[in-house]
């Protein structure tokens, strides 16, 4: 909610950045609060890995942006 | 009926579903990026709590309370009706062959038995080749959690806090932390705020509080060696154990 706040209170307006940085956020409060119970850790585990996937494509499509020079998403 | 009685799920199918209608509508209809990015941060947050939900038992607490009490209130009438006043020790699964177990000698020695075979599956065993040398053997609550849980690992303190934060904060979630550290020949194991309360009684004294218990019992099978708990000492918003490997 905070993260949305202060970039929107910037005029940021690019979906990937808010996106990075949720899943930073996600990283660094599992990675705090763990180990969690086995069974939460298993889902916990399938959707950082589905965010991880999710940060390596915007990752991978601004890395071609800059390469090829056009926009991809 | 399940879904209605977990709130987290609750919480989760509510978050999950509301972030993603904000973001769609957000992202179709409004065009309005820090709107989509709240949806979904709202579907992550839904997502957390479901998987959350997974961690809350089935039995309820008072229940499993009840359980617990009334099984250490067996042990308890025992211990006194027995007048058991020396330590208990907490073998490995090794020496009792299955689960890890606690070996209650019956008559008071100045050094604690240390059984170098395998011990019968019996309630009263002779573990040495004295007369005297016979004791109750018993399964405590850390003997399920640590026949579960650990597995035979370096004695270094690192790999000890390991094995025991993953059991205590994160399956059991019986405390907040804990940390190991090692000391001549004792083993310090210190629960930052231990859920489990301690009390004065007499099974205590011999056989360690339930936390206390667990703890051996997890050292024990990790060290693969027999345990005894030398000192147990509760402050406000911490436990300190000391074990000392036989």
């Amino acid at each position: 909610m905070l993260t949305t706040v202060t970039f929107s209170a910037y005029g940021q307006s690019s979906l990937d950045l808010y996106v990075s940085l949720y899943i930073l956020e996600y990283f660094i409060l599992t990675l705090l609060h763990s180990p969690f119970n086995p069974r939460t850790q298993k889902i916990m585990d399938i959707t950082g890995y589905v965010l991880f996937a999710i940060f390596i494509i915007i990752v991978t499509l601004k890395v071609l942006e800059i390469l090829v020079g056009v926009r991809l998403s | 009926m399940t879904l209605t009685k977990n709130s987290y799920t609750m919480l989760g199918l509510g978050l999950t579903l509301a972030g993603s209608m904000l973001s769609s509508v957000s992202h179709i209809i409004l065009h309005s990026t820090p709107l989509t990015a709240l949806g979904i941060s709202t579907i992550i947050l839904g997502v957390a709590s479901l998987a959350l939900s997974r961690s809350q038992t089935k039995i309820p607490p008072e229940t499993s309370e009840i359980l617990l009490e009334s099984s250490l209130n067996n042990i308890s009438d025992l211990i006194e009706e027995l007048g058991i006043t020396s330590k208990t020790v907490y073998l490995p699964s090794s020496l009792t062959g299955g689960k890890p177990q606690a070996l209650i000698p019956l008559h008071t020695n100045p050094h604690p038995p240390k059984p170098q075979s395998l011990l019968p599956k019996r309630f009263i065993v002779k573990y040495g080749p004295n007369p005297e040398d016979m004791g109750l053997l018993i399964t405590t609550p850390g003997s399920t959690i640590a026949s579960k849980s650990i597995s035979r690992t370096n004695p270094a303190p690192a790999d000890l806090e390991a094995a025991l934060s993953s059991v205590l904060t994160g399956t059991l979630d019986l405390a907040d932390a804990v940390t190991v550290s090692t000391a001549s020949e004792k083993i310090i194991v210190e629960v930052s705020n231990p859920r489990l309360k301690h009390k004065s009684i007499q099974m205590y004294e011999c056989l360690g509080s339930p936390l206390a218990s667990i703890v051996a019992s997890m050292i024990a099978e990790a060290l693969d060696k027999p345990v005894i708990i030398d000192r147990e000492t509760h402050e406000k918003h911490k436990s300190i154990i000391d074990l000392k490997p036989v």
